[in-house]
């Protein structure tokens, strides 16, 4: 089976944080509770245009479903970046 | 505590991508707790050593090694040609350092067999792309540990991620075999990428296990901690010639290669410990330092001087036949010539350039006729002058198994008895002194090659002077490496070499620029190219490269970047925040720039930064063994063999460097040397000349010293104009007075004052009388606060050295409250009163720091008394020498051909059947020397100026224009310039008609831009049915003669530029510069001219200080500008090339007039200057209203513009006006 991916870029409201990843999070309306991560990882924006550092992590919730979050440097927001369906 | 190394770092010697100066690295590393940190710059050991300094200095263990660009094991699986595969290699122990040194150097020099430094077989070595071979990699891979390199170019990763599982085996499998399981390790990275790069390391920790390796953890390190990443991130788009908006391969996707701490580099790697755990094991493998202790000598060879000497009695030379006055074919006739060589006795030709360029050559007793000359004199208004002989520098042979200790006492004792006329009690007891010290620190070897390049050079007629400290040894003098008296100038030796202090002496000595790679040559065939290089320099980011390659970077146009960057002055790129807010030419720009915010902040960042390795001006290696043994070896862009280590890096090494520098003054001298033997018949000696020539004091004093070197700066010139010298002293004072330090203490005004008896001499103490008499009290020379250390407080002069030394750099309060301390005790001890010695102290710490080495100066004094010599007597032989030898000194050349001018010599247009390449005199019925402008100063000839004079000498003159392009084959382009700077005038033919003609003449006749001929084109005598076509023209007006000279020679023919704007300058009251000593001190004057020279030198407060020469029609004008004045107008001083000043005359000497400028107001470029003024002017009256500058309507409509004839080809617009 192929997993399919939604990109979403949409920001989040976070809970707690353990090892640099949310305990929980709300995306539209719902709660998820995160119950492990499945790895992190770092991009660099477009700094010469004032982007920051885009931190990525991989999170299974208590839903079954798998998100990958991002927290950009320079907002300091989490966001839904990518809805593995 | 987690143990954790780096063992893949990258510096900023990795240019173009690391990011981290070895210092950072170094301190970053202990402040992490780490005890060792590896350096492994990109196929470089270029920051080896000051890594390795560093390191020591920060209590960090230093690991050497390089990340080599390597051939691919599988070359068939690379997927881009272009980018081979990186290898990480550490030196286990001193035989891996070698190994590394032996490994750089085949990598960046490829298969060329290093016979010499100009070997033809450099040219396929491509340097920008350095690549290992298998080949050499298998030669030298012992001793070294191996690592897989990095995710992206280690080729075992890249076979990996592209899923070849088996050729990724294959390649673990050879390295293995190659440097042995031990010796071999699989390099794992984590830095927080996307799932399938993370998942690479554990495929490679699969891979490692499957061919029983180990795996080590690094982090790749480019900077020392996140907020560099940017740098390094425009840095390779700098090095990649792109913008930061395209991609590259190279670029890294975060910021995670930074130092990181062990702890954070254990939590990456918590589920493969050992791979941390292997980086400490590799490290504590590493255990070994570079030798900084020991000195690397290379032996003299007594024997193939023995050889020369016995060649040289039976009157041949070192493999050249430059040394021939006794040569047989002289004494016997050309048949018994042993080498069978055309020999100028036969040829009979005129000494002078021809026969000492055979000379050079290596052919052929060109200076047999020199004996000829031995006894004559010249009396030619410089009195009774010895001419020069070739047995002045002499010298005996060796004997057999002598050894060199004995042959250096020898050597030193003829150099002495030939000076001193006898050995005196004075100059042997000083010899006997210098010896024991020299022998003591095992240095007579040194001074014996250092002698025998010296004696090749005067063997070969190549024009040197020894400079700096080594002038402060007898030895030295009497060796003739320097020709400075040491005794008579009270010179001290133990400045140059210290028993108290374990230094290498620094000889440095100047040869003739344009025969010093003869002298390299000779130093490379002697010692063989395995054993010499050149040292390189560093070049760092500067202010003006740091803008424009980061402005590239970062998308800035080429033309905004060129306009941003050329506001700054010479600086360093970190003060660049600093100078936009000191200096008003900045700062009225600032607009411009606000808009810069991250180009200015990251050029600050880069400041500093190596660049490129190039060539040392004049340094030279060599090595005892072969140099690769210890030294990786580069080649420069300029095609020579260069080390990748600097010359602080080669000291620190223990290895010898000598510098053998160019002179161009020593050129010009030579120059002028055979124009006076041509017109006189007669080579004066310049080295016996002397030293109480009135005419040349009398020159100095007259200020008009232009072309003289080290005389003839504004400031130098206003010093001679104050201090009115009139012995050798005074000269070698005026040098050491004019720089940053003794002008920044104020050393000057009590100098001059004193001098002139307007301020009273008081010595401290007696004993102070004998040292400072010679300079009024003013402490100018290291050499005098050593002798009154000496005096004052018993320091031996070796003490006294150190202690000059400790006050000169900078010194703890601490470590200064003890030197006090021993001096005033030293003092007590000798009767001296506590505070007259605090007193004594106290001034010699002040002028410590100032003081200049007297020993350089009166070795750079004496050649400036022989050009003032020259130039007192000889004016048209050495300006015609200086205007040859340019670019050099302080003025650009028109300048000094108007001081040639005001000097009575006429400047002659070029002339294809009378120039040669350099710059000639010519004399009239009276015995008048003009000068005619050389072929060398014809922009645009090139290297086709020796053709036209060879072409002329073997085949007779040119007949005309036709005949000239039939046998030269220069490019048509050049060819119209000799048109136009009036080298065809000896035709007849106007410029006008010779440049229609030129256009008519067909393509193979006159050759095209590359000097080849081609056809087919029109038949001959279509040419001059074209010719006859030719429109009445008018003749090029006295504007457009002086525009075109000062375009295409860069000296004016006829008349000076500023005089047509004579009327002018008069109606606004501008005061010429000759007439300006009639007005008074203090009185307002309004001045105008062309910026010839400016300078910036540090004051004591502080504060901006600019003097400013400019040059009016009739002679030159100093201008001091204030920070007040420069305040106002810093941008018009800066910005604009002609100059109207207004100010007060200060006048403080009978001939030191300098304006103190008030308003300084631009006037435009000095070309718009040639034209004359139309309309009325604006600002104040001043500015002509009229920029006529080349492309305006106004200019093409007064010239007359044609189409060359021709049809297609070369055929161009050429402005005549």
């Amino acid at each position: 089976m192929v997993a399919m991916t939604r990109s979403i870029g949409e920001p989040i409201y976070t809970e707690g944080t353990r090892e640099r990843c949310p305990n929980a999070f709300t995306w539209r309306g719902r709660r998820y509770e995160v119950v492990d991560t499945g790895g992190a990882w770092r991009l660099m924006g477009r700094w010469w245009k004032g982007d920051g550092e885009r931190r990525f992590v991989r999170v299974l919730t208590d839903a079954g479903r798998t998100f990958d979050l991002c927290r950009y440097e320079t907002t300091d927001r989490w966001h839904v970046y990518r809805v593995w369906d | 505590m987690t143990a954790f190394t780096h063992l893949h770092t990258h510096s900023n010697f990795s240019f173009y991508d690391g990011a981290a100066p070895v210092e950072a690295l170094a301190r970053a590393a202990r402040d992490a707790g780490m005890s060792a940190l590896a350096l492994t710059d990109h196929d470089s050991l270029a920051g080896a050593v000051r890594f390795f300094q560093a390191a020591l200095a920060a209590g960090v263990r230093p690991i050497i090694g390089v990340e080599f660009t390597v051939e691919p094991v599988l070359p068939e699986h690379l997927e881009d040609p272009e980018r081979p595969p990186h290898l990480l290699l550490l030196a286990e122990d001193n035989e891996g350092y070698s190994n590394l040194c032996r490994l750089v150097t085949a990598a960046r020099l490829g298969e060329a067999r290093r016979e010499s430094a100009f070997s033809a077989a450099y040219r396929d070595v491509d340097r920008d792309h350095p690549l290992l071979t298998q080949e050499n990699l298998r030669r030298h891979c012992g001793h070294l540990i191996a690592l897989s390199a990095c995710r992206k170019r280690g080729e075992i990763p890249a076979l990996l991620a592209r899923k070849r599982f088996g050729e990724a085996y294959e390649v673990g499998e050879h390295y293995r075999d190659l440097f042995g399981s031990e010796h071999f390790f699989i390099e794992l990275h984590n830095h927080l990428l996307p799932r399938p790069h993370n998942r690479m390391r554990h495929r490679l920790g699969d891979l490692a296990a499957r061919l029983g390796l180990e795996c080590v953890a690094t982090n790749n390190v480019h900077y020392v901690d996140r907020s560099s990443y940017r740098l390094q991130d425009v840095m390779v788009c700098m090095g990649a010639r792109q913008t930061v908006d395209e991609p590259h391969p190279d670029r890294r996707p975060n910021a995670e290669f930074a130092l990181k701490p062990p702890h954070e580099m254990a939590e990456l790697f918590a589920d493969q410990p050992e791979a941390i755990a292997n980086a400490a094991r590799i490290a504590a493998r590493c255990e070994w330092e570079l030798d900084l202790e020991s000195f690397h000598f290379p032996a003299f060879d007594m024997e193939r001087l023995r050889e020369h000497c016995a060649r040289r009695a039976w009157g041949m030379g070192d493999g050249g036949w430059g040394d021939g006055d006794d040569c047989r074919c002289r004494m016997e006739g050309p048949d018994h010539c042993p080498a069978r060589r055309s020999c100028d006795w036969i040829t009979e030709r005129p000494m002078g350039e021809g026969a000492r360029k055979v000379a050079s050559d290596g052919g052929r007793c060109a200076n047999a006729r020199g004996t000829e000359r031995q006894t004559a004199t010249t009396t030619a208004g410089a009195g009774e002058i010895r001419a020069a002989t070739a047995s002045a520098f002499d010298y005996p042979p060796p004997h057999a198994g002598e050894a060199t200790r004995d042959y250096l006492r020898r050597l030193c004792a003829h150099g002495a008895r030939r000076l001193y006329g006898h050995l005196t009690g004075e100059v042997r007891a000083r010899l006997d002194h210098e010896l024991a010290i020299i022998e003591g620190k095992g240095l007579c070897d040194y001074f014996l090659i250092v002698w025998d390049i010296v004696r090749f050079a005067r063997e070969q007629r190549i024009r040197c002077t020894g400079r700096g400290s080594a002038g402060d040894s007898l030895v030295s003098y009497v060796l003739g490496i320097t020709h400075a008296d040491p005794l008579a100038n009270d010179l001290l030796f133990e400045r140059f070499l210290n028993p108290e202090r374990r230094n290498m002496p620094d000889i440095d000595v100047d040869f003739d620029t344009r025969r010093r790679d003869e002298v390299t040559r000779y130093v490379y065939d002697t010692y063989g190219a395995e054993h010499v290089a050149a040292v390189c320099t560093v070049n760092t980011f500067r202010a003006r490269a740091a803008i424009r390659e980061i402005g590239h970077a970062l998308g800035f146009s080429d033309e905004e970047i060129g306009r941003i960057a050329s506001l700054f002055p010479h600086i360093r790129a970190a003060d660049i925040g600093e100078a936009m807010e000191r200096y008003p030419e900045l700062r009225d720009a600032a607009v411009d720039i606000d808009d810069k915010r991250l180009l200015i902040e990251l050029a600050q960042e880069i400041s500093g930064f190596p660049r490129h390795l190039s060539v040392h001006v004049g340094g030279l290696l060599l090595g005892a063994r072969p140099l690769t043994e210890m030294v990786p070896l580069e080649l420069a862009c300029k095609g020579i063999v260069i080390s990748q280590f600097d010359k602080d890096d080669v000291e620190a090494l223990g290895l010898v460097k000598m510098d053998l520098l160019g002179l161009r003054i020593h050129s010009a001298i030579e120059d002028a040397l055979d124009h006076i033997e041509t017109r006189t018949g007669v080579r004066p000696d310049i080295e016996a000349i002397p030293l109480d020539d009135e005419p040349s004091y009398e020159l100095l004093r007259s200020t008009h010293t232009v072309g003289l070197f080290q005389l003839e700066s504004p400031g130098q010139r206003n010093l001679l104009g104050r201090t009115q010298p009139t012995q050798f002293e005074d000269v070698i004072a005026n040098i050491s007075l004019f720089r940053p330090g003794p002008v920044q203490a104020d050393m000057i005004t009590p100098y001059v004052l004193r001098r002139h008896g307007l301020q009273p001499v008081e010595y401290a103490h007696p004993d102070l009388e004998p040292i400072l008499a010679s300079t009024f009290g003013v402490v100018i020379y290291q050499e005098q606060v050593l002798r009154i250390a000496h005096a004052i407080a018993g320091f031996s002069l070796g003490e006294a050295d150190v202690l000059r030394r400790m006050m000169t750099h900078d010194i703890t309060p601490e470590d200064l409250e003890e030197v006090q301390e021993r001096f005033m005790l030293r003092a007590s001890e000798r009767g001296v009163r506590p505070d007259v010695a605090a007193e004594i102290f106290d001034m010699v710490r002040g002028f410590a720091a100032y003081g200049f080495n007297k020993a350089h100066a009166a070795c750079f004094g004496k050649i400036s008394y022989q050009t003032a010599w020259l130039k007192a007597h000889y004016p048209a032989e050495f300006l015609a020498g200086i205007l040859s030898s340019q670019p050099m000194g302080f003025y650009p050349p028109r300048t000094v051909a108007e001081d040639a001018k005001r000097f009575g010599c006429a400047i002659l247009p070029p002339c294809v059947n009378r120039s040669e390449g350099r710059c000639t005199v010519e004399y009239d019925a009276n015995e008048r020397g003009d000068i005619r402008v050389g072929l060398w100063m014809v922009r645009g000839l090139h290297g086709s100026a020796e053709r036209i004079v060879a072409e002329r000498e073997r085949h007779g003159p040119f007949a005309s224009l036709d005949d000239f392009c039939r046998r030269t084959c220069v490019p048509r382009p050049a060819v119209e310039n000799l048109v136009l700077a009036r080298a065809f005038e000896f035709t007849g033919l106007s410029v006008q008609e010779l440049m229609w003609r030129l256009g008519a003449l067909p393509d193979d006749v006159v050759a095209d831009r590359r000097g080849r001929r081609c056809g087919p084109s029109l038949a001959y005598d279509d040419v001059d049915d074209l010719v006859r076509l030719l429109p009445s023209l008018d003749p090029m007006t006295a504007v457009g003669r002086v525009a075109t000279d000062l375009h295409l020679l860069g000296v004016s023919t006829t008349r000076n530029a500023f005089s047509f704007w004579r009327e002018r300058l008069r109606e606004l009251g501008v005061t010429p510069s000759v007439k300006l000593w009639r007005r008074g001190d203090r009185e307002r004057v309004r001045v105008a001219g062309i910026v010839v020279a400016r300078a910036r030198p540090p004051t004591r407060s502080g504060r901006t200080a600019i003097f400013i020469s400019l040059e009016d029609e009739l002679g030159l004008i100093d201008v001091a500008v204030f920070e007040e004045a420069y305040e106002k107008c810093g941008r018009a001083l800066y910005t604009s090339p002609v100059l109207c000043v207004e100010g007060r005359l200060t006048r403080m000497g009978r001939l030191d007039l300098s304006v103190t400028a008030e308003r300084v107001i631009g006037l435009g470029s000095w070309q718009d200057f040639a034209l004359p003024p139309a309309g009325d002017s604006r600002e104040a009256g001043l500015q002509p209203a009229d920029h006529r500058t080349p492309g305006s309507a106004t200019y093409r409509n007064e010239q007359v513009v044609r189409q060359t004839p021709i049809r297609g080809g070369e055929g161009r617009q050429i402005a005549m006006y």
